[in-house]
Order: structure tokens, then C-alpha cells, then sequence
């Protein structure tokens, strides 16, 4: 009967199936056999069409999703189109779906948030009008990454070799110009647009000089710049900036962005000590570095394995280290790997190869094992509980005092784990019964249990006396022990899984089975005298007998004076049964054997709070060292080194295929991928980023610091170089820098000076109407971009222009809004990324929980009221006039024009003079004032454009 | 409320682009300016407040969100969910034990009182029998579900919808996707009294929007407004003094300007001195509760946590977008042990005040457009904790934290009122009926306010980003 009712169904389906093939518009579908294309066809289709449908439409169009019923992954699904019909009519591109989509002429604007270029929409209206020219596969969303990475290394512009492209020669008059000049020029010629005029000297110097220091340069400067007219006064000008130690620490927040730099390590439950003591070694590392002009392919193998190098006396490579360790600490080390992981790729190589964690990569071609496998140069390292001492030998001596004090507190927490390791151990050893009983009694927390516990006499230990941490290790110890001791453990197991309800009987007619069978033979011969001469009626009697036997053989090695290693004790033949047991008391693992090296999880909550605040005196020991002494935040390779495994979307116990150390597939140009030789690989990791045939790490860095110059990058995503980025419009301009910039020895002040010394750097920042119309955001670059300083060189430049400035480099940070204030730069300002003051996230400093690609530009009015109203400006304006000489007896003329040559190193204008002579003679005085009309004066002028912004 | 020019400058191109689909779909694009600069950069375009007031997906109903965080966890059993089958069952072994932080044995009754209240009859303890006063109104969701028993992962959920990860919180994603419709105060304020809860600043973090949209955290057991926003007063200029500072600074900016031909960005800057002058007053009445009257005052009551729910009631009046109130810094909900005593203090401490926040939200017609948020990251385990050295030693009279099963609630913004929605196992340990997981809080809080949750993203390191991740479902069954 149901096998007809089956056979009737499978019948039914059967012939719906048939129907819907017989549908006339199947058949229609069925009929378009892919028609055969020419070469030139398919290559068409293979370059444009094919790219185009990956990147802009098979997110929604696709394998994994439909979207209203549409997929465009093969040339049928195209013509059968979805739910409002085929997408295309072969050969009629006017009557074709996906050509109106595309126009934003139809019913459908595609792809949705933004339009394809011109370009992208004539090749698709031209693809159909061929007639959809398709590629022998028949489906391109089931593309193997192998496939997508073959495709994106030919055809991504930022996957191809850096090679340096032919200057274009502009006709012009200048016989000097520069070759960033030429490519500009030949770009805005295309367009019918002109480059801005020369910025004056005054404008110039001060640019310059914040582009390089983030300072203001001095009155006396711009007047001594401005009147010298010789011929290389400029480049002397760029030259001598960059010879100043404050260009290093300019330079140096730049990157810190990328390398996520903070203080503290983040969240920590318990107790409060998370700050990266040394976490300032490495920011003082980058300001030498940028002030040394370090190559920048040693400046990245040194970040990643500055301890695979050869290291200085003084030890100082190793803060750059601090790279990969100053980032957050999560609670799950996976987590810090990830990130670890992140801004090594994202940071140097602008590849967002985290995105491959959990799936492969949504656009690159990145496989999740590429991702484990960068992930596992990382996950096999790990910090070392003491960090090295940087500086020279003597510093043992130098600190002395400090080193007694640290010492001290370590043998605190020595003499704290040897007085618990002698406890707990004294413990396990003098509660067999207790402990054993509990296990076997499976839930010794339940009340009845509890009352049975308490009225055996052998059981010692009351409910509160029980070390649970003891317990667990005992009963996860004895289940771990099953297999490997059939004669004891596993007989007590099955005992044990016997029901309370009735357990003699059950217990009885088991023990009589096991005297029955041949099996009797398997069982330890002491605990089956035991067992078979006084059959347990109840399960703790049962652990009286197993704590019995455990006691005795503990007690027989006793006897024998404690001779270790224990086991051996038991080796002689007659021995044999007592060995079995002794196995297990003495076992490796066992509770009775626990050492120094296991104590950590043998502490009770209170015992490991002590722990930590002890392990915490240690830290804040460092965190409280004299202004001098530093470690370097290094990470060690571990001893034995691990592979990883793909973890399953992500998923730490969803394990796939182990995969070797060895750099991404897509950069990889040949199919067998060295595997990383030396150690955790960091050493291959970075030679691989830090090569002339990586495409993408000198492009990145380039791109980086033109951002910085003219605060707006060629390439619009700085850490994102995937395929999803397009080619920036002055590609040449960026290869051709790269190329420069490599052949230059990496060097980046030789960077400087070929952006700085170009014509483009030194245009005016002023508007032109005939430009902006046509180019607002300035993509051709026809003129400078004008500026607003940024919150670090705000707050310096009113520390330098009130005169507090201290000019100290290096050292540990300090708290920036704390009273008294520091006059010290911003870069030495303590970053809590755990409790950024909300002032940073106001003036859009980076957040340093991830490598910031750029800072976001807001302007809102909590900027301004820190500048009208905070302490820190007032009392900078306050003192401002103390630099005046002879204030007093001078007239009010003359106070402005001091005032005006400190703020902006510039004689006022008479219209000036007279609107500040105007100020001063209305100015309200109530007997309330704090501050006189003069401070008052100097503090508008701080909150000027012009002192806020760089032309 | 008057909004107040545009001020600030975010790139409205930059915007757009890694809005992805989000803003695009917003019709932000409809913002773009009628004089033909279609985008521009923040030097030379055009010119965009990023707290600028926008539509959303949708029309929402709810226009803004207070949230009364009980930070620490709240026990549903002694509070919003009645569990008759527990007072039973009191001292002795429940057939579920789940695993949760710690050691557990017995069954806990609930050592309070439960009543019905309204038309809808819904239970409610004595502990809130102010705002039981207002069943009526209140959706309560008995069967909300987080990942874990623990505190810091549970509370980053509860905010930023992601447990280890930073990611940005809930109010940085509302103001992020709908500005805020007061623009001299900030759009996203927490407020917390004497300091930090557990997770500090993470809770209310911005991560990779852009800073303008983190919460920004005010201390309500400062009683000066000086302390209450940072540099909002000064205290060494007069007002007229800095009248006169700022005209100087428009004479000399507008001289500046004339000389550079137009600039958005220089623009920016001057209104946003004026903006500055404003927001002075503006926030200092706004957090000033000394100006409500005496019958007002005595609606909400004493301690902290009435002024700051009434300084909240104050903030969403003039528009301010998401107001977090946190119960007190750390976390005080978390009764491990003496659970009867503490929980009636805590309660009494809010109780009156979040009854009366109601009141007042109906009477101004406010509760309409305002979604209101009570709850904790989790709740607390039916059973007793037992005793942990080191911990509640000796005490046998709380509960665990609770990640299986819990409840929240929500009033305004379009919830429907007088309603229950999923079910705890009789005796509460575990959400058994319509689960709604953080996730589908997060969705249908969204749907509320006017978004799909699906499309406001921002794209970041290579990828759209989202509130709920991958996952979130919108509990139509709450929304009136």
C-alpha cells in the first residue's frame, strides 16, 4: 500500500517535470546552444564582461543569492533572466534588461549604489550586441580561486609589476621640470585645465615646515626665506627641514596610525594594570627611524623580525617589534592574531587579507588557507614574561635600585606559588578519600550527597574544605586514565554508571558476572578481592574501597622514603598488582604528581587573584621605572612550533586541512609556494613584503605619504589595493614614484624630495572656478589643497607659538590633559585605547583599535569650544605676551604687531592694526576678568582660519 | 527644535562610497546640493554635518531611543517574568541546571511579591510597581537569549551587537544612519554616574565610524555643568567678553576668506565657532534640572538615577538622538549573593523615576516617537549560586548570571503595549518559546527607528559592515 502511494507520487512528479519541458518557452531556453564565438570575441568577453559580472553583480546575482530570481553566472541564467523576464535579447542591446539597468534609463538602477563608468556600460551594450560572447565554461560563479587568482594577477592594475611607465614631455618652458610635473601636466592637458601658479615664500616655508615637523616655522624664518632669492633656496629649505628631529616625530604619528599604536592593551577583568609599560620604545623606534631615514624594506623586516637580524649593542631594533605586539589584546589570543594579521597586510601591503577568516575572500583572491597560513607565522610566537633591557650593558648597574625593587616583588610571587605548590600538594596527598569519593559520587554538590559525605567517617573534608579546582583535575584525570588502565579504572567506571536505585544488586550480579567470565582475569587483583569479598552496597562504599587502595599505595612509596620517580618503586614482578594502581596514582597528569609548571590551574579564585595582583606589582614595577630605563615589546618564537588548521567559517572547533607557513597565493607567482624556513616565518614573511617584486608595498607607501602631502591620496582606499579598488586616476604618477622610490633605496626623505620639489606641491591653494566646475575634489591636481591642521600639530603649534613648547624627544607618555599641563609634543601623550579621552575621538584622531588607513575629517562644534574655552588654550594665550619684551612701555600698535608675528609670523596689515586697536580700546573689563584684554586678544587669534589652516 | 545651519565637513563622496548600499539606499544621495557640485572633498566641496538630521529606509515611528541599561543583570524571576512553577519548587533540585559563570544548586523562589497590572494583566514584581503602572504601554520580551554567561562579552553584544570584536555601538550606528536633531548638543549621549561600567568606553564606542558618532559619556553625579561636559563653560572670559572675542574672530575670518575666494571648509569653521557660542546655553539648560518644576521633581524623585533619567526625558526633548543611562559605573545588577537586599535597593533607585519618565514622555507626546530600552545584558539563574571561595563565600542567597533566558523590555516607538512576547521554561531558566536573540533586538529596534537592518552599512577594511553581522531577524510581533 505505500509503496503504490510512493510509486504514485514519484508518477505525478514525474510528469510535472515533463510538462515544464515541454512548456514552449523551455524549449526556447533549451535551444540556445551557446553559439560559437571568434577569439577575438571571447577575449573580449574575458576582459571585460567577465570581470565586470564578478566584481559589480554576482554579490546579489549569483550561486548564493538570487535576487528577484535573477543570476547572471552564465550566458543561459542571463537569457532566462528572473522574474521580470530575460536580462538580454541577443544581438538588441535597446531592448535588453540589463543594458537599461545599467543606463539607470529603466525600472532597475544597477548596480545600486553606484553607476558603472561610461566605459564598463558601451562594453556590455556592445557584448550583447555581439550576442553575448561566453567562454567555453558555461557558469563563472563556481570559479576556483586558483582561476580568479590567474585573472586578478593579470588583469588587477595593482597586482602587475611596479615598472616605471615613460615620462610624457609636456611642452613647456621650464627645461628642469620635474617627471611628477610631466604626468600631471599631460593629465590636465587631456582635460583642457592648467596648473595653479607658484605659492609665495611665505605660503611655501609654511607649508614645508608643517608638511615636514607638524610645527609653524618662526617669524624670523618666513622673513629670512622670504628674502632669499637664490636659486636653490627652496630645496635648501626641504633639505634642512628634513635634518629636524621633528620631522621624524611628524612623520612617526603618520604611521602610528597604521600600526594601531597605544599604550594600554585593552580590557582586563580583575585587575587594572593593562598598560604597555614600553609600548613608547616603539614609538621612539619609528621617530629614529624616520629621523634616520632608515631604508623602508629594512624599516618593515625589522617591525616584523627585528630578532632575526643582526642586533645592535644597545639592542635598540628590537622595539620595532612593537609593530605587531602594541595592538589590542583580546580575551581569545585568536583574536589578537587576527589583528596581528590585519595590519601586517592591510598596513604594508594594502591587501585585506583578514577578510579570508572566515570564508574565502568575497572579492580577492585570497582562500581561507592563505589567511591560517599568515595567521600561523603569528599564533607561533608569543611574548616572553620578560621583556629585554634596551641600552647598553651597564644598565643593571644605572637602575640598581630599580632592579632590587623588581627583584623584590618577584620573589613575592616565587615565595607566594612555592608556599601554595607545597599546600596543594600536601593537600592531595592527605585526601584521597575525599576527592575520590566525589568523583565517583558524580554530584557531590547535591544536598542528599552532601549529607551522605558528611556522615562517613573516612571523609574529612567538609563541603567548604573542598579545593573544586582539585576535584575537577582528579575527575577529568581518572576519566582521561580509562583507557590506559583497563584493570582499575574501567572496572570502577562501570560500577560507577550503575543507578543508585538498587545499586547492590546490580553491583552484586556484575561483580558475579565478571567472577563468572574469563574477564576476571583483566581485573586488578586487589580491587577484585575487595570487591568480591565485600560487595559495595552503595556507590560510597565503593569509593571508600578505591580511596583504600589509592592511600595504600601512596602511603607504600612513603614508606620507601619518597623515592622518585615513584613508578619505579613498583617495578619487580611481585609488585605487579600494586604497579597497576600505582600507575594511576603516579601517573603522568596525576593530581599527586602536580609541579610548579601546572599550579596556575590548581588555584582557587582567590589564590589566582593573588596571583595576578602579585604578577600586577611586577608590571607597575616597570610601568613605574625611571624615565630612561626601557624594554623593547618583543614576541619570541615559540620552541615547538605548531601548523594551523583552517578553522571551519571562523569557528575555533570546526577544524579543516592543516596548512603550511608560506606568503599569499595571489603574490606568489610560481604554483609550489616555498614554505617558510626560518622558525615562526616572520623573517620569509617580511622579505616577501619587503621586495621590489612585491607589486604592492611600494605603491602602498607611496601612495601613503602623497596622501600626507597633499592630504589626499592617489588611490583612495590607502589600505585596501584588492581588485573592488579601481586605478587611481595618476596610476602612472604612483608607478612611476614606486619605481623611483625603490631604485632610491626605499628611501623615504629621497620621496619627500621629489614630491616636495615638484611644481604640483608648490601651486597656490586657491580656487578656480574653471577648475572647480569641472573637478571639484581636485583628482587632477590643478591646485594645492588648503589644509586644516590636524589635532596633534593644533596643539603643538600653540605650544610653540606661546613659547612652552618643550622641544624633548622620546620617552615615556604622559598624560596630555592632566594639570599641570605638559608642554611636550602630542606624539608623547598617553593613549588609553581602552579610555580614549573623547577629545581625541572629537578632533578625529585614529582609533587605535585598528590600522586606520586615514583619518576622517569632521568639523563640529566641540573643536571649538575646546579652543574657546579649554584650560589648556587659555593658559597658553595667558602666557603668550610674556614673550613681548618690554610689553609695558610698548604702544598698542606695536603689542599687535609682536602678537601677530608670534601667532602667524606675519606683520599685520593696517586694516589689521586698526580692527585689533578697535578690539583693544572697546574690550570689557568686569572686575570678574581672569584674564586682561591683551591674552584675551592672542587667544582670538588662535582661533583664526588662518592660524588653523595651511594654505 | 531649530536646526541650526550645516557645520561640519565629512566628504560627501567619501560618505557615500563607503556607506556601500547603506546611504545610497538612505537617500543621502538626495542631499547632494542643487548647485551642481555633485560630491566634493572636505577642502573644496561641498559641505555636509555629519549629525545633519536625514531620513531613513523608512518612516519610523521612533525618532529616538533612551535606553536604561541595568548593567550587571537584572534577575527576570524576581522582576518581568513570573515563574509560579519556581515558588514552588523552592530548595529543591531542578530538572534543568544549565552551565552557566558558576556553581549552582537549588531552586530560588523569588523573594518578592508579584501582582497583575492593567488591562493586560501582565506580572510584574513589587520591585517595579512604579513601572508596572504602565503595562499597558510596555512590550515585554521574556525570551531574549545572549551568547554567554559572562559580563564583558554580554555587554558588547547588548551595545555593539558583536561580543569580542570592536565594533561600533548601536547609537553610533542610529546616529550614523539618521543624524540627530539637535545640532549644539552631541547626537549620542551616555550617562553614567560616578564612572565607567564594566567595558568603559567600549560600550558606546564609534570603532571605525567616525568619531563624531561615539557616545559621549557624561558623569551624572557632577552637580557643576563644567564637569558635566568637557570645556562647555568658561570660567575666566565672561559671555560678553567672548561675544566680543568672537566678532573679532568673524571680522578677521571673513577678511581671510574674501582673500581665498570660497572655501566649504573655511566656511565650516566660522559657523562652527557660532554653533559653539550656541551649544553653551543650549547644553547648559539642557542638563540643568533645576529649571523643571517642584511636581516634576517629585514625579521622578531623589538620588542620581531620578536626575538622569529626567536629564534623559531633558536630552530627547531637544532632540538628541540615543540616550544611554547606565544604573551606576561597574556593575550593580550583578547580585551574586544578598540578592533580595539588592535588588530592592537597586530598584528603588530607578523604579519611581522610570514610572515617571513615562508619565512625562505620554504627557509631553513624546512617547510615541521615543523607543524606550530597559534591560541588563542578561539575566540571572533561577537557582542559587553557591558558595566560591574567594567570591560569596558563606552566602547561599543570590543568583548566576543567566545568558539562556532574560528579559527586557520596551515602551514607545511604535511597540505594541500590553503585551508578553516568548516564554522561559516554568521555571525560567532558559528561553523556550519565540527566543529572540540580541540580534533580533538589534533588527526590530532598527525597524523601529525606520532602517533595515540588512542595508545600513559602512564599508571598512574591504567590507560592508552591520549591527547585526549576519545575522538578525525582526520580531514583527512587537511593533504595533
Amino acid at each position: 500500500m505505500i509503496e503504490d502511494r510512493l510509486m504514485l507520487r514519484l508518477f505525478l512528479i514525474l510528469l510535472f517535470v515533463t510538462s515544464l519541458a515541454l512548456t514552449p518557452r523551455a524549449q526556447a531556453i533549451a535551444q540556445t546552444k551557446t553559439p560559437s564565438f571568434s577569439n577575438d570575441q571571447i577575449e573580449f568577453f574575458e576582459s571585460k564582461i567577465r570581470p565586470l559580472l564578478i566584481n559589480q553583480c554576482l554579490e546579489c546575482h549569483g550561486e548564493s543569492k538570487s535576487e528577484n530570481g535573477l543570476r547572471v553566472d552564465s550566458r543561459d541564467a542571463i537569457l532566462k533572466g528572473g522574474n521580470n523576464g530575460p536580462a538580454a535579447v541577443v544581438g538588441e542591446p535597446e531592448n535588453s534588461l540589463i543594458v537599461s539597468a545599467i543606463n539607470h534609463t529603466g525600472d532597475y538602477n544597477m548596480p545600486p549604489n553606484k553607476k558603472l563608468s561610461d566605459d564598463q556600460i558601451a562594453d556590455v551594450a556592445n557584448w550583447v550586441k555581439m550576442g553575448l560572447p561566453w567562454a567555453t565554461d558555461t557558469t563563472i560563479a563556481n570559479r576556483s580561486i586558483p582561476e580568479l587568482r590567474l585573472e586578478h594577477r593579470k588583469n588587477h592594475w595593482a597586482f602587475q609589476p611596479v615598472v616605471k611607465p615613460p615620462i610624457p614631455s609636456a611642452k613647456t618652458s621650464n627645461t628642469d621640470i620635474q617627471p611628477i610635473d610631466q604626468f600631471v601636466l599631460a593629465k590636465l592637458k587631456t582635460k583642457g585645465l592648467t596648473p595653479s601658479p607658484r605659492a609665495d615664500r611665505r605660503t611655501l616655508i609654511r607649508r614645508a615646515t608643517f608638511d615636514l615637523t607638524g610645527l609653524p616655522p618662526t617669524f624670523e624664518e618666513v622673513e629670512a626665506f622670504a628674502a632669499d632669492s637664490s636659486a636653490g633656496a627652496y630645496a635648501k629649505l626641504i633639505d634642512r627641514l628634513l635634518e629636524s628631529p621633528h620631522y621624524g616625530e611628524r612623520w612617526a604619528r603618520h604611521w602610528l596610525d597604521v600600526a594601531r599604536y597605544s599604550d594600554t592593551s585593552g580590557y582586563i577583568a580583575d585587575f587594572a594594570n593593562n598598560r604597555f609599560p614600553f609600548a613608547f620604545t616603539y614609538r621612539d623606534y619609528v621617530i629614529d627611524a624616520f629621523n634616520d631615514d632608515l631604508p623602508y624594506d629594512q624599516f618593515i623586516r625589522q617591525q616584523l623580525a627585528a630578532d632575526h637580524m643582526e642586533i645592535p649593542e644597545d639592542k635598540k631594533s628590537l622595539a620595532a617589534l612593537g609593530f605587531i605586539t602594541v595592538g589590542r589584546q583580546y580575551q581569545s589570543k585568536i583574536d589578537t592574531y587576527d589583528d596581528q594579521v590585519d595590519v601586517v597586510t592591510r598596513g604594508l601591503m594594502g591587501l585585506t587579507v583578514s577578510c579570508a577568516r572566515c570564508h574565502d575572500h568575497k572579492y580577492d583572491a585570497i582562500p581561507t588557507e592563505d589567511y591560517y597560513s599568515l595567521y600561523s607565522v603569528f599564533s607561533n610566537n608569543h611574548v616572553p614574561d620578560e621583556l629585554p633591557i634596551l641600552g647598553n650593558a651597564n644598565q643593571q648597574k644605572k637602575y640598581a635600585e630599580f632592579f632590587k625593587k623588581l627583584d623584590e616583588r618577584k620573589n613575592n610571587l616565587e615565595a607566594f606559588h612555592k608556599a601554595k605548590l607545597k599546600e596543594i600538594k600536601q593537600h592531595i596527598r592527605t585526601h584521597f578519600h575525599d576527592y575520590i569519593a566525589r568523583v565517583i559520587l558524580t554530584r557531590p554538590h547535591a544536598p542528599q550527597q552532601r549529607k551522605l559525605l558528611s556522615e562517613q567517617p573516612f571523609i574529612k573534608l567538609e563541603f567548604a574544605g573542598v579545593r573544586e579546582e582539585v576535584l575537577i583535575k582528579w575527575r577529568d584525570y581518572l576519566a582521561f586514565r580509562i583507557g590506559e588502565s583497563p584493570k582499575f579504572i574501567k572496572p570502577v567506571t562501570e560500577l560507577m554508571a550503575l543507578p543508585d536505585k538498587d545499586f547492590a544488586a546490580n553491583a552484586k550480579k556484575l561483580i558475579d558476572r565478571w567472577v563468572a567470565s574469563p574477564e576476571e582475569s583483566q581485573i586488578n587483583k586487589l580491587l577484585f578481592e575487595r570487591l568480591k569479598s565485600d560487595p559495595p552496597s552503595h556507590k560510597i562504599e565503593l569509593a571508600k574501597t578505591c580511596g583504600d587502595l589509592f592511600q595504600e599505595i601512596f602511603e607504600f612509596w612513603e614508606s620507601k622514603g619518597s623515592i622518585n620517580p615513584p613508578i619505579a618503586q613498583f617495578n619487580s614482578p611481585d609488585q605487579i598488582d600494586r604497579k597497576e594502581i600505582a600507575d594511576v596514582v603516579f601517573g603522568k597528569g596525576s593530581p599527586v604528581m602536580l609541579n610548579r609548571r601546572r599550579l596556575d590551574s590548581y588555584l582557587n579564585v582567590a589564590e589566582t587573584k593573588e596571583t595576578r595582583k602579585l604578577q600586577s606589582a611586577i608590571k607597575a614595577q616597570d610601568a613605574d621605572a625611571p624615565e630612561g630605563f626601557a624594554r623593547a615589546m618583543v614576541l619570541e618564537d615559540n620552541e615547538k612550533l605548531h601548523e594551523e588548521t583552517v578553522m571551519i567559517r571562523g569557528n575555533e572547533n570546526r577544524r579543516g586541512a592543516q596548512v603550511p607557513r608560506r606568503f599569499v597565493s595571489l603574490l606568489t607567482p610560481t604554483e609550489d609556494r616555498p614554505i617558510f624556513k626560518t622558525k615562526s616565518g616572520r623573517l620569509d614573511l617580511a622579505n616577501h613584503i619587503a621586495s621590489t617584486d612585491n607589486p604592492l608595498t611600494a605603491r602602498v607607501l607611496v601612495n601613503r605619504v602623497w596622501m600626507h602631502h597633499f592630504s589626499q591620496p592617489l588611490v583612495d582606499t590607502p589600505s585596501d589595493f584588492g581588485i573592488r579598488c579601481e586605478p587611481p586616476l595618476q596610476l602612472q604618477l604612483l608607478d612611476y614614484l614606486a619605481a623611483d622610490f625603490m631604485e632610491h633605496g626605499w628611501s623615504i626623505k629621497h620621496l619627500h624630495r621629489r614630491i616636495m620639489n615638484s611644481d604640483v606641491y608648490c601651486q597656490t591653494s586657491f580656487d578656480r572656478k574653471e577648475c572647480s566646475g569641472f573637478d571639484p575634489e581636485n583628482r587632477l591636481l590643478w591646485k594645492m589643497n588648503r589644509r586644516r591642521l590636524e589635532f596633534e600639530p593644533l596643539r603643538d603649534s600653540i605650544l610653540a607659538v606661546s613659547g612652552a613648547l618643550d622641544r624633548k624627544l622620546y620617552g615615556k607618555p604622559i598624560e596630555l590633559f592632566a594639570k599641570p599641563f605638559t608642554n611636550r609634543r602630542t606624539i608623547y601623550g598617553f593613549i588609553d585605547r581602552q579610555d580614549l579621552p573623547n577629545l581625541f575621538r572629537v578632533f578625529d584622531l585614529a582609533s587605535p583599535d585598528q590600522s586606520a588607513a586615514k583619518r576622517i575629517r569632521t568639523s563640529v562644534p566641540q573643536q571649538s569650544l575646546f579652543m574657546m574655552n579649554s584650560k589648556f588654550i587659555i593658559e597658553n594665550a595667558a602666557r603668550l605676551t610674556d614673550q613681548i619684551k618690554e610689553f609695558d612701555t610698548k604702544s598698542d600698535e606695536q603689542r599687535i604687531r609682536e602678537i601677530y608675528r608670534l601667532i602667524l609670523q606675519r606683520n599685520p596689515s593696517e586694516d589689521e592694526l586698526k580692527i585689533g586697536t578697535q578690539f583693544i580700546n572697546s574690550a570689557i573689563e568686569t572686575p570678574e576678568s581672569k584674564i586682561g584684554k591683551w591674552q584675551r586678544y592672542a587667544h582670538t587669534l588662535l582661533l583664526t582660519n588662518e592660524f588653523e589652516f595651511i594654505d | 527644535m531649530p536646526t541650526p545651519p550645516e557645520s561640519c565637513s565629512l566628504s560627501r563622496r567619501s560618505m557615500l562610497r563607503r556607506c556601500g548600499t547603506g546611504l545610497a539606499a538612505l537617500g543621502l544621495a538626495g542631499l547632494m546640493g542643487d548647485d551642481g557640485l555633485l560630491y566634493g572633498n572636505s577642502n573644496s566641496g561641498s559641505n555636509e554635518n555629519p549629525l545633519q538630521a536625514r531620513p531613513t529606509h523608512f518612516p519610523g515611528k521612533a525618532k529616538r531611543v533612551i535606553h536604561l541599561f541595568m548593567n550587571g543583570g537584572p534577575s527576570h524571576v524576581d522582576t518581568f517574568d513570573y515563574k509560579p512553577e519556581l515558588q514552588k519548587r523552592n530548595g529543591k533540585t531542578l530538572p534543568v541546571n544549565l552551565a552557566t559563570e558558576r556553581k549552582t544548586g537549588v531552586a530560588m523562589a523569588s523573594p518578592f511579591k508579584f501582582k497583575q497590572y492593567g488591562e493586560s494583566g501582565i506580572h510584574v514584581s513589587e520591585l517595579f510597581k512604579h513601572t508596572a503602572q504602565h503595562m499597558d504601554d510596555i512590550a515585554v520580551i521574556n525570551s531574549m537569549q545572549a551568547d554567554v554567561p559572562n559580563h564583558e562579552p554580554s555587554l558588547l553584544l547588548m551595545n555593539c551587537g558583536e561580543s569580542r570584536l570592536v565594533r561600533p555601538s548601536m547609537g553610533s550606528w542610529v546616529t550614523y544612519g539618521m543624524g540627530s536633531e539637535n545640532q549644539n548638543l552631541p547626537g549620542f549621549i551616555a550617562l553614567c554616574p560616578d564612572g565607567y561600567p564594566i567595558k568603559d568606553t567600549q560600550n558606546w564606542q564609534s570603532a571605525f565610524l567616525p568619531g563624531v558618532f561615539q557616545g559621549t559619556h557624561v558623569d551624572t553625579r557632577h552637580q557643576s555643568i563644567e564637569r558635566l561636559i568637557e570645556n562647555v563653560k568658561n570660567e575666566r572670559i565672561s559671555k560678553q567678553q567672548q561675544r566680543q572675542q568672537l566678532d573679532l574672530l568673524n571680522q578677521l575670518n571673513k577678511r581671510h576668506l574674501e582673500k581665498r575666494g570660497s572655501d566649504p571648509s573655511l566656511d565650516a569653521r566660522i559657523q562652527s565657532y557660532e554653533l559653539a557660542y550656541r551649544m553653551q546655553m543650549e547644553a547648559t539648560d539642557a542638563f540643568d534640572i533645576s529649571n523643571e518644576p517642584q511636581h516634576v521633581l517629585d514625579m521622578y524623585g531623589d538620588g542620581v538615577n531620578a536626575k538622569q533619567i529626567l536629564i534623559a526625558r531633558r536630552l530627547v526633548e531637544r532632540g538628541v538622538r540615543y540616550v544611554q543611562v547606565w544604573h551606576g559605573k561597574g556593575q550593580p545588577w550583578d547580585n551574586h549573593d544578598d540578592l533580595e537586599i539588592n535588588h530592592r535597593l537597586l530598584a528603588k533607585q530607578c523604579d519611581q523615576a522610570i514610572g515617571a519618565l513615562l508619565t512625562d514622555l505620554k504627557q509631553r507626546g513624546l512617547l510615541d516617537e521615543t523607543l524606550v530600552l530597559w534591560g541588563g545584558e542578561f539575566g540571572r539563574t533561577p537557582v542559587v549560586e553557591l558558595p566560591t571561595p574567594g567570591a560569596n563565600m558563606g552566602k547561599v542567597n543570590g543568583r548566576d548570571h543567566n545568558h539562556y533566558g532574560f528579559t527586557v523590555w520596551m515602551a514607545g516607538g511604535g511597540v505594541k503595549g500590553g503585551k508578553v512576547h516568548g516564554a522561559t521554561d516554568e521555571f525560567g531558566f532558559k528561553a523556550v518559546e519565540d527566543p529572540v536573540h540580541v540580534h533580533d533586538l538589534h533588527a526590530t529596534m532598527l525597524h523601529l527607528l525606520g532602517f533595515n537592518h540588512k542595508q545600513l552599512t559602512y564599508r571598512y577594511a574591504g567590507r560592508d559592515f552591520r549591527l547585526t553581522d549576519v545575522h538578525g531577524n525582526v520580531v514583527h510581533d512587537l511593533i504595533a
